[in-house]
């Protein structure tokens, strides 16, 4: 029998798949060393990035993490020590007003409120093992960064683990850990979350926690120039696209600096403006709790009201993403103009490059609005191309030839504006995905069918168009290279029109179909439902605690209908909301760039897109 | 003397009745509920901290395949776990098993990969698992896939692009694993060289053993299989099953298979287990400092190989859930000292202890946090004229006294519990993040149980005894089982290492005897 034993002994000297801290046939849970994930997560997680499925493993891998690369005060035993309850967390008292009025929830639902605190808060049920899961999804991020500033959220979402007035150094981690969970934190382009998974008799505990992380900061500058040190010591996003380019998908200037470099004048900031900025960056009006666990969502709202009961009653103040310069209030949004075709309100609103112009829809038929080109005729940038209309583009190779698609009605649609910036070799259309788990779904989808797209007649044998998405939760951007064609807008523009409304509207709804099958999959689990949940956009959501189907908040239900990818990301058809990516040596002096394939470029020698296929 | 006509009609009657039998072994199998024995109530402790699986649906395919069915009702997922047992295989050549399982596992992943699964292959004592993960949805064709994967009749090109795989994956073999398998060996009278793996040894693997063995271990009366799914027993798809994997048709009813779980998992007691009241001693009779003293076995590595350490263990009885939750409690406390592992299987216990040799100072000098006491017996140790010379023995001798004083020592109520809940929370935490995956547990339910009824609740009782231990016992537990100078006899030590002089360093802690390149 005990020959076995010894293969054990061998299998965790080989690394078969198991090795001490990985478990082991003896049962040696991995993380119950709690010295795995000792420390673990702060800097192992927002090293891992984003995701914006929130599937990767970005947090959980953080369990492997040194402790000495940012996770100060974390216990370094293999088992923490302060495994004891925290004496001052307050119990579980009567439940008040919202908890009365809690709707009776289906085993699909999800209950939503706003407490008075304006923190969002978040409830679903997992009753697979007794596990629970809580984020705190804090919505800023290096995007808001002050210029003078670059880093500073990064460094100031590390700071928050340095303790306050309730909280010790570490506590929040070491808290986690004694209950054999793990911590993580990560780090996106637009919101910060504090990830934990705990066993449900802990939950309790880490709730307390978090009504605690976002109080009363301590200000300190020996403490604030350590934390500095820790941030730099992250690795950079995983992303695919570099920061400028980002800036520049988006429209927003802000995501145009590496966010993982703290800039040498942090340093200098006084105690004052430094906590003034957490104030401001980091409130629970800010923020989103949700949790998952095993227990009834009535129950878990019992728990959480009381322990922000004592916070003063605050607006909420969350600023959705928007792609472009569209970036204003959620009260004020305005859909892209793919459906409805009115100009961009305010295109230098937000600092971004103004709007190219708006298209209409490749499945409309009726001719382009007059007024729609009117209006999409803001300044644009002497990089921008001329609009497409037929016969007036500037470009024969970037204008659709009404020829090679005699299937589909006559489109207008502007060319895609064009932005020297990346290090590809070959050009990269570009889209902003609106930060919401339906667009990032859809986009998705879209993706995995354009890879999946079969040659057209009277297309190349070499062509290929691939894509990826640059995830983030808030800030993810669909990325298109087309490798040998001839006139890859056209290419593109004939592949985006068969998707649609086309042959392949059968693929797409494949797709959208398989990738629902994925989420689900995904939200199986405490952490990843959590994760979904918490990039969710609230919209419409008030003090009295409301049922919410998960799969229509987490961007599943959309799926079931193509239709609803028009409603959802309309700039998603359009090349003229796309931003197409060029190597900046390749622009000629006045002159518009080319977007099409360049000598030197032929088939097979396209650069492929780093990381693709990451995200589809 | 039987005549021609007798004889056609013995033989037409064996043809019938084995027609019969076949026929019959085809028959749509019987699904029962898995009986279970003392699940303890669902206290709120205790449901914290082990799965709330209902009673497992269990059935005997006609292939003779036995499945444990887990309903999560209305999961999106589905967790496959194939368990194919090693033990009973000791004429297959070295690494023969490991390259089957990787086989099983890469040709696994290629039918299934479409349908977004994930594969995993791990090691358990005495078996491989191979565990396929995806969606619910997509249970019949990933279900296809695995008998599609082993129903292979030719597997000889999978098997060679396994054998390469797996020897490109070894690392070295190092002093640890020389080490530990040599310690096992001692402890359970085997050959350790036996369960050494390295490279040269996989990629000498010539294709009909690793055919033999594909022969030996994928077979359908031997394995196992667990599945957790969103649904009770998908009888299409086990028929299905059952059919690809039927190993020839009409025989595959011929012969006898185990019903039991732990039967097909565990293999019967040998080796010194079954010499009578040696039995009790469970491994060698020794004790490491005390009497009588155990050799200190010594590798003598070459030089260019890196590592010196020392290794010592024993294997304990553990017949009761109160004892297997004592030496895992007792193990976890001491963790937080020292390297030391705990492997349980069934009613035994694998204890080693790892510490490294080193050429510095006492661990009670290096560590800032040790408290007075710890300090004041130092200063008397190193009163001691009886302490070794050399400084690696001088350490090595530190961190034994210190280890079994440690062990001697009662443990703080509020500590055991923080240290109960730490692992029972763990596991639940970890089996989460890999996917909730109950198959998972299940396996580890089946190690600790004694009988098939007591794998439901395995994890909860193991859960209840571990909370509910008393500091006395703990400590009573410790001085008998893990005091390795004055506790029960059955300690062996092993040290591996390259430096030239080592045996005479060590000699003077105590008899060293070298060991061969085979031990």
């Amino acid at each position: 029998m005990l020959s076995g034993l010894t293969h054990l002994a061998v299998a965790l000297g080989l690394g078969l798949g198991l090795s001490p801290a990985a478990g082991g046939p003896g049962g040696e849970p991995p993380s119950a060393s709690g010295a795995s994930a000792s420390g673990a997560s702060a800097s192992g997680a927002s090293a891992s990035g984003e995701s914006a499925s929130g599937e990767s493993a970005s947090g959980e891998s953080a369990s492997g993490e040194s402790p000495s690369t940012g996770s100060p005060g974390a216990s370094k035993s293999a088992a923490p020590k302060s495994a004891a309850p925290k004496s001052t967390a307050p119990k579980n008292t009567a439940p008040k007003s919202a908890a009365s009025q809690v709707p009776d929830l289906a085993p699909d639902q999800a209950l939503e409120v706003v407490l008075e605190c304006g923190l969002r808060l978040l409830v679903a049920r997992d009753r697979t093992l007794p596990v629970a899961s809580v984020v705190l999804a804090v919505e800023s991020g290096p995007e808001d960064d002050p210029e003078e500033y670059p880093g500073l959220v990064h460094a100031l979402a590390y700071y928050l683990l340095q303790g306050n007035r309730e909280l010790r150094p570490g506590e929040s981690i070491d808290t986690v850990h004694a209950g054999g969970g793990v911590a993580s934190m990560a780090i996106g382009l637009s919101q910060v979350r504090y990830e934990s998974i705990i066993p449900a008799s802990r939950l309790e505990e880490v709730l307390w926690i978090e009504s605690q992380r976002l109080r009363f900061p301590i200000i300190r500058d020996t403490i604030w120039k350590k934390t500095i040190g820790w941030a730099a010591g992250d690795s950079r996003r995983p992303g695919i696209l570099p920061p400028a380019a980002l800036a520049a998908v988006h429209r927003t200037p802000g995501l145009g600096h590496d966010s993982r470099r703290p800039g040498s004048s942090m340093a200098s900031l006084s105690d004052g403006a430094l906590a003034s900025q957490l104030r401001t960056r980091f409130n629970y009006a800010r923020a989103t709790l949700v949790v998952v666990a095993p227990n009834e969502p009535r129950e878990v709202l019992a728990m959480v009201q009381p322990l922000f009961a004592d916070l003063p009653g605050t607006q909420r103040k969350v600023m959705r993403r928007l792609p472009g310069a569209r970036a204003v209030s959620a009260d004020s949004q305005t859909p892209p103009a793919a459906v409805d075709p009115a100009p961009a309100e305010d295109p230098a609103a937000a600092g971004g490059t103004p709007e190219v112009g708006d298209a209409a829809s490749p499945a409309d038929t009726a001719a382009p609005d007059p007024a729609a080109d009117e209006g999409s005729g803001a300044p644009a940038t002497s990089d921008a191309p001329e609009p497409a209309t037929p016969g007036a583009a500037g470009d024969d190779a970037t204008s659709p030839d009404p020829a090679e698609t005699p299937a589909e009605p006559a489109v207008v649609e502007p060319d895609p504006e064009v932005v020297p910036v990346g290090p590809h070799k070959l050009p990269i259309y570009a889209w902003s995905v609106p930060g919401d788990p339906a667009s990032n779904a859809w986009a998705t989808a879209f993706c995995r069918t354009l890879n999946r797209q079969r040659r057209g007649r009277g297309e190349p044998k070499a062509l290929r168009v691939s894509c990826a998405i640059d995830s983030d939760p808030r800030r993810s951007a669909m990325l298109i290279q087309v490798v040998g064609a001839e006139e890859p807008l056209v290419t593109l523009r004939e592949r985006i029109a068969r998707l649609v409304s086309g042959r392949d509207r059968g693929l797409l709804r494949a797709q959208a179909k398989s990738l629902a099958s994925e989420l689900r999959f995904v939200a199986h689990r405490p952490l990843g439902l959590a994760r979904q949940l918490a990039i969710t956009a609230d919209d419409d959501v008030g003090q009295t605690p409301v049922a919410r189907p998960i799969e229509e908040l987490t961007g599943v239900t959309p799926l079931g209908d193509v239709a609803s990818l028009e409603e959802v990301f309309p700039a998603l058809l359009h090349l003229g909301e796309a931003v197409v990516l060029v190597r900046p040596e390749t622009e000629g002096k006045g002159k518009k760039i080319k977007t099409d394939q360049r000598p030197g470029d032929g088939p097979g020698n396209g650069k492929k897109i780093p990381g693709e296929g990451s995200g589809t | 003397m039987i005549t021609r006509r007798a004889l056609m009609v013995i033989a037409g009657t064996a043809g019938l009745g084995l027609s019969l039998g076949a026929c019959k072994r085809r028959e749509m199998p019987k699904v029962e509920l898995l009986d279970e024995d003392g699940t303890p109530p669902e206290t709120e402790a205790i449901s914290a901290l082990a799965p709330p699986w209902p009673p497992a649906e269990r059935v005997v395919l006609s292939n003779d395949l036995l499945v444990h069915w887990l309903t999560e009702e209305a999961s999106p997922a589905i967790h496959l776990r194939l368990l194919l047992p090693t033990h009973g295989q000791e004429e297959l050549p070295r690494g023969a098993a490991a390259v089957v399982a990787e086989a099983v596992a890469i040709e696994l992943r290629r039918w299934t990969q479409r349908y977004g699964t994930t594969v995993e292959l791990a090691s358990r004592v005495d078996r491989y698992e191979i565990a396929v993960h995806g969606q619910g949805s997509k249970m019949d064709a990933i279900v296809a896939g695995l008998g599609r994967v082993v129903a292979i009749q030719e597997p000889e090109g999978l098997l060679v692009r396994a054998r390469d795989a797996v020897a490109a994956g070894l690392p070295a073999l190092d002093a640890e694993v020389l080490a530990l398998t040599a310690l096992v060996g001692i402890l359970d009278d085997r050959d350790p060289a036996r369960e050494r793996l390295s490279k040269e040894t996989v990629a000498a693997l010539e294709p009909k053993e690793m055919i033999a063995a594909w022969e030996a271990l994928v077979d359908p009366k031997r394995s196992m299989l667990v599945v957790h799914a969103g649904r009770p027993v998908d009888e299409r798809s086990m028929t299905r099953l059952a059919k690809a994997w039927s190993r020839g048709g009409i025989l595959s009813g011929i012969g006898k298979a185990d019903e039991q779980a732990i039967a097909r998992l565990r293999p019967a007691p040998q080796g010194r287990a079954v010499r009578g009241k040696e039995a009790e001693r469970s491994g060698s009779e020794w004790r490491l400092r005390g009497s009588p003293k155990a050799p200190l076995h010594l590798l003598e590595l070459a030089p260019e190989e890196r590592g010196s350490l020392l290794v010592l263990g024993r294997i304990m009885p553990l017949p009761t859930v109160e004892d297997r939750a004592r030496a895992r409690l007792a193990q976890r406390i001491l963790q937080e000292e020292v390297d030391a592992r705990l492997t349980i299987v069934g009613d035994r216990g694998l204890f080693v202890v790892k510490a490294q040799i080193r050429n510095g100072p006492p661990p009670s000098d290096e560590s800032s946090g040790k408290d007075a006491k710890k300090k004041d017996k130092k200063k008397d140790k190193d009163k001691d004229k009886d302490a070794p010379k050399d400084p690696r023995a001088a350490y090595l001798v530190d961190v034994l006294d210190e280890t079994r004083e440690f062990l001697r020592a009662r443990a703080p109520r509020l500590r055991l519990a923080q240290a109960a809940e730490l692992w029972l929370g763990a596991r639940m935490v970890q089996a989460s993040l890999t996917g909730e995956d109950w198959t998972a547990l299940w396996s580890e339910s089946i190690d600790l149980s004694m009988n098939e009824g007591e794998i439901g609740g395995a994890l909860a009782r193991d859960a209840q005894a571990m909370l509910a231990i008393d500091p006395e016992e703990l400590a009573e537990f410790s001085r008998k089982w893990l005091d390795f100078d004055g506790g029960e006899p059955g300690w062996a030590w092993v040290a591996a290492s390259s430096e030239p002089d080592i045996a005479k360093a060590l000699g003077q802690i105590a008899k060293v005897t070298p060991l061969g390149d085979g031990v």
